[in-house]
């Protein structure tokens, strides 16, 4: 046969007997196929289908079985290979995307070549688009006949192996960036932890005390971001971004671009006395808008890494090239007005993406008065509020005129559940942030009122409902009705909605308004899996590889996802999320090499002209034109197999492993 | 100077004429003119949302298809004429409908000849003749004059149709008040209704409603309160108690006259209730 | 408004309609529109208000009697809001 290049590098997927068919010039085919129970028996009528392969000349035996992927079912097969001596196998079945590897596996086992062996999908492709059985009937015909061409021309192929290097990086060191991290690396393998802000700890660091227990969120966070920052398996690049990722699954080479952050980290102490003496003022987003930044700041006073970096667009000197007084009073000279931006390249097998969230910007709700009504905020904005190290040191004070506020009106659903702006999803978090906000208000003003506006209130988890009866019977009032209005009366906030239990409409005044307004992915988060060409959702969520079976995982081999990045959750779940990929990767990392499948792209160098349309045509960067032969080269590590660049090939030097030219016409002309 | 076909409406033909006239003058002096379409007919003072009724829409579809002999667009004034007129061009010309277009149109004498773009006088002076160009016909800037813009429900909903601006915050009555020297504040009450026509039977309604707007024009430090419907701008003006700091409500065409240099006895201000001139005077406007 | 939107569409889905078409509150719609353009569902409240109105007044029953209008009022009221609220609550 042509094309024989089958490569041989290492053992394949599962146990393998000796092979005991010889390649024979004629294959002798089994046919086996399953009822799948009635969703494909009762529709494909089994007993003349079987009839109609058994009379196909090469198919040496036609088989059925009421659920071929059990264990019956498959020792039925594996039977057969040897006491039928059959070197190739169609499995008419359900879709390859279920069974495909069981199969294989399967023939494996029994010493067939496990890519000799074919799924013909009768389930998804036949039984379950109609309901005329004779139509059905005669489909499945077709399609196990131009199965039976294609596996008649299959060669028996060995996958193919890398090498896995056993370092990981994790991108976005919030809660669930430093679990992976650290989980990865206390199993004694290095990470790479890339951050964008210039100390770790994400919005869990913005917290007051954390819902259903209360603990103080920097109680429960620093104690992983400290251990974090001195992990010796943990490199940390706080500062940095991640810029590009080249290569393949266990072995990717990153490029991080480390920003210019004109503090010399390894000089500088973290005294803070620059912090003082800053004139320039910053749009902190830590503050959520509450008060200014210096321009040379640190996030928080626990920040890890605790020093300073100076945001160049507020900076004075660097503006306008005037006060300089952090340089004048740093006692060890750490301040470099002259450091730009750096590229560092690592190089690491696995990448978990923990990019996070951010919060719907609350000024496009139009009728609740963002921005132009004061003392209207979110809710990150009332966490700082709350928090000891806040803008007010935890004192609840209305951000227009410090008064301490009487009323609040916490109104939930600010922005999700509305398919009128693009975010019909609910944010998972918000009832019981609000609950606990209202709780913890209480907690310091004693004779505060508190009144949340709520359609549902939504308590999924462990103590949550708990929680939210302790939250009414603290004297909380919950009002079921969506805020319409929210408008200003004097220094008074109002506020329109409803008590659908009541069945009445309800002005509120109050004193101040908090907004649970939507989460929505971190729009840096988006760019960069734009870049990555990870997958992404419609709302910018990074889609994991299967919504119930593989939540940590993504369609791109190596990438793993945790945290809010992934869609809106808690900490609860961030957490097991995050060590659940971090298990994903050490799952990786346990393995000596890694196998890929060998049904890849393959050049004919006598006809291959190096015209490089190929190139230009991979998704993968897989095939390149090798410029001292002038011909198209594969990287089989990376080629995925999709076929794009032998479609593309004008000449037909490139053709595709058991999808080869010939194959294809064969299946064509077997309708 | 370009020509706009115009379409004044009942109100502004008749109780609001003063109104009316002095909105043609401005334009005049802002560097367009309008011409009022002849024999146009009642446009139905608000828009039949049941999809069956095709005799409530005949009489706008005739003032479209007249205009439609005329020229491609028809300008309104009144908000209410923009809300009915526009709404029901929508409707003709959506692509889809063209069965019922075709039956509402054999209802007509005229021949529908062309798309008509309904515009309203706002638009006019936004998208056809620019900011800039109005403000260069600005000769008495309004000295800051802090000015509540009221725009009414029916300029700015539904918003698939009424789409040129902002459903909730609309800005563009905003921005002539600044281009023409005054100071528009913040206002939250900008597109809430007025109570609208329910002023007929339930006068109560329309009273409460017309309030709350005026409150919270004051609690923002409005001296004035701008509107572009007449229907609004009797609500305001005339349900309200005239006290002491009750906020006087005008047509934004009186203020764009002013700027432009109309003279007193043009600006229909016989229409206002309480004191407009001695509000103006006591602002340096007139 | 009695009832209000969601208590009315909640009678429309339980089949009980009647009780709304005698309800005082489909005749306070004023047709602004707020409703559909809050709503996170973008349900249009004013339409089916419109549609109840409708049923109404298709049986040849007015809501509000063109002799109630008093003299002065006739004077002074634009013209624009008899014409609406005459189509909206009278055959």
């Amino acid at each position: 046969m042509a094309n024989d290049e089958s490569q041989v590098s290492g053992p394949g997927p599962g146990p393998q007997s000796p092979i005991v068919n010889p390649q024979s010039s004629i294959p002798r085919v089994g046919v086996f196929v399953c009822h799948c129970g009635i969703n494909i028996a009762g529709v494909v009528k089994i007993p003349e289908l079987l009839a109609r392969d058994g009379v196909m000349p090469g198919v040496a035996v036609t088989k059925d079985y009421k659920y071929c992927c059990s264990d019956p079912g498959q020792e039925m097969i594996r039977d057969s290979i040897k006491t039928d001596k059959l070197d190739r196998v169609i499995v008419a079945c359900c879709s390859p995307t279920l069974h495909e590897t069981t199969f294989r596996n399967a023939c494996a086992e029994a010493g067939l070549n496990p890519y000799q062996c074919e799924i013909a999908n009768i389930r998804e492709q036949c039984a379950w688009v109609t309901e005329d059985r004779d139509k059905a009937t005669d489909k499945a015909t077709d399609i196990i006949r131009t199965t039976k061409a294609k596996v008649e021309n299959d060669l028996p192929l060995e996958a193919i192996t890398v090498p896995i290097n056993k370092r990981a990086l994790v991108v976005g060191a919030g809660i669930a960036g430093i679990q992976a991290a650290l989980d990865i690396a206390n199993a004694g393998y290095e990470v790479v932890l890339v951050e964008k802000e210039p100390s770790i700890g994400g919005h869990m660091a913005q917290l007051s005390e954390t819902f259903p227990t209360l603990d103080c969120s920097q109680c429960i966070l620093t104690p992983r971001t400290v251990e974090t920052g001195r992990h010796p398996k943990i490199k940390l690049m706080t500062y940095s971004e991640l810029d590009s990722v080249s290569g393949y699954v266990g072995n990717f080479k990153v490029k991080i671009r480390q920003k210019a952050r004109y503090v010399d980290f390894k000089t500088c102490t973290g005294c803070g006395i620059c912090l003082e003496k800053c004139p320039g003022r910053n749009e902190s987003w830590f503050e959520r808008g509450l008060v200014r930044g210096k321009a040379i700041y640190r996030l928080l006073p626990q920040a890890v890494p605790n020093k300073p970096v100076i945001d160049a667009k507020s900076c004075i000197y660097l503006t306008k090239g005037k006060c300089g007084n952090c340089a004048k009073v740093c006692p060890t000279g750490a301040i470099h007005y002259d450091d730009t931006d750096k590229f560092v390249e690592e190089e690491v097998g696995a990448i978990v993406l923990a990019t996070g969230y951010q919060l719907f910007d609350a000024a496009k709700l139009g009728s609740y008065g963002v921005g132009l009504v004061p003392d209207v905020i979110d809710g990150l904005a009332f966490e700082r509020l709350l928090s000891a190290s806040g803008p007010t040191s935890g004192d609840v004070k209305r951000p227009s005129d410090g008064k301490v506020p009487k009323k609040i009106v916490f109104v939930q659903c600010a922005g999700s559940r509305d398919s009128t702006n693009g975010m019909p999803y609910c944010s998972k978090i918000c009832c019981m942030y609000t609950a606990k906000q209202a709780i913890l208000y209480k907690h310091r003003v004693h004779d505060g009122q508190a009144t949340i506006c709520y359609i549902d209130v939504r308590t999924p988890g462990k103590g949550f409902e708990e929680f939210y009866k302790r939250a009414t019977d603290d004297g909380i009032q919950y009002l079921r009705g969506k805020v319409s209005k929210i408008f200003r009366q004097g220094d008074k906030v109002m506020v329109w909605a409803a008590d659908t239990l009541a069945g009445r409409k309800v002005e509120l005044e109050a004193d101040m308004v908090v907004l649970a307004t939507a989460v929505i992915a971190n729009p840096d988060g988006v760019a960069l899996a734009r870049r990555l060409k990870a997958q992404i959702d419609t709302h910018g969520f990074m889609t994991e590889a299967h919504p119930k079976l593989r939540p940590v995982e993504t369609l791109t081999a190596g990438f793993f996802l945790a945290g809010c990045g992934q869609g809106p959750k808690d900490i609860p779940e961030t957490v097991a999320q995050a060590s659940a990929a971090a298990a994903k990767v050490l799952a990786m990392f346990g393995n000596t090499r890694l196998t890929h499948s060998p049904t890849t792209a393959q050049v004919d160098e006598e006809i291959c002209v190096g015209c490089g349309y190929c190139e230009r045509t991979c998704a993968y960067e897989a095939v390149k034109v090798d410029p001292a032969k002038n011909k198209a080269v594969v990287n089989a590590a990376l080629c995925e197999g999709c076929g794009a660049c032998a479609v593309a090939c004008p000449s037909g030097a490139m053709t595709h492993k058991n999808a080869t030219k010939k194959a294809i016409f064969q299946m064509a002309d077997a309708f | 100077m370009t020509k706009y076909t115009y379409y004044p409406g009942c109100t502004l033909y008749t109780k609001a004429r003063s109104l009316d006239l002095c909105a043609r003058k401005a334009a005049e002096k802002v560097g367009f003119q309008l011409v009022e379409m002849p024999s146009w007919n009642c446009c139905g003072a608000i828009y039949n949302a049941t999809s069956d009724d095709l005799a409530a829409q005949v009489g706008p579809v005739r003032n479209l298809a007249k205009a439609s002999q005329l020229g491609s667009t028809l300008v309104t004034l009144c908000a209410a004429c923009h809300n009915v007129l526009k709404r029901v061009q929508n409707r003709l010309d959506q692509p889809g409908n063209e069965v019922e277009s075709e039956r509402l149109k054999t209802f007509v004498d005229e021949k529908y000849e062309r798309p008509v773009k309904v515009l309203h006088y706002l638009e006019v002076l936004k998208n056809e003749i620019g900011w800039d160009k109005v403000k260069e016909k600005v000769t008495k800037p309004l000295g800051k004059l802090k000015v509540a813009s009221y725009y009414g429900c029916l300029m700015v909903r539904p918003k698939e149709v009424l789409s040129f601006d902002d459903p909730e915050n609309p800005k563009v009555m905003d921005d002539l008040m600044r281009v023409l020297g005054a100071e528009p504040t913040r206002f939250d009450f900008k597109a809430e209704c007025c109570g609208g026509y329910l002023v007929v039977n339930r006068r109560d309604v329309a009273k409460g409603a017309s309030q709350k707007i005026l409150d919270n024009a004051k609690a923002w430090g409005a001296d004035a309160v701008v509107t572009t419907c007449p229907l609004c701008q009797y609500n305001l003006d005339k349900l309200r108690a005239l006290t002491d700091g009750a906020l006087p409500v005008f047509y934004f065409t009186q203020l764009l006259g002013i700027a432009v240099g109309l003279g007193q006895d043009e600006l229909g201000l016989e229409h206002n209730s309480g004191d407009p001139v001695g509000f103006l005077k006591s602002k340096g406007l007139l | 408004m009695d009832p209000p939107p969601s208590k009315a569409i909640r009678l429309l889905q339980l089949g009980r309609a009647s009780e709304l078409l005698e309800s005082d509150g489909i005749w306070m719609c004023a047709s602004c529109l707020v409703c559909g353009t809050r709503c996170p569902r973008a349900v249009d409240y004013a339409r089916i208000a419109e549609a109840c109105r409708a049923i109404i007044l298709r049986s040849r029953q007015s809501r509000v009697d063109p002799d109630t209008v008093t003299a002065p009022d006739l004077e002074e009221i634009p013209q624009q809001a008899f014409i609406a609220a005459f189509r909206k609550s009278s055959v």
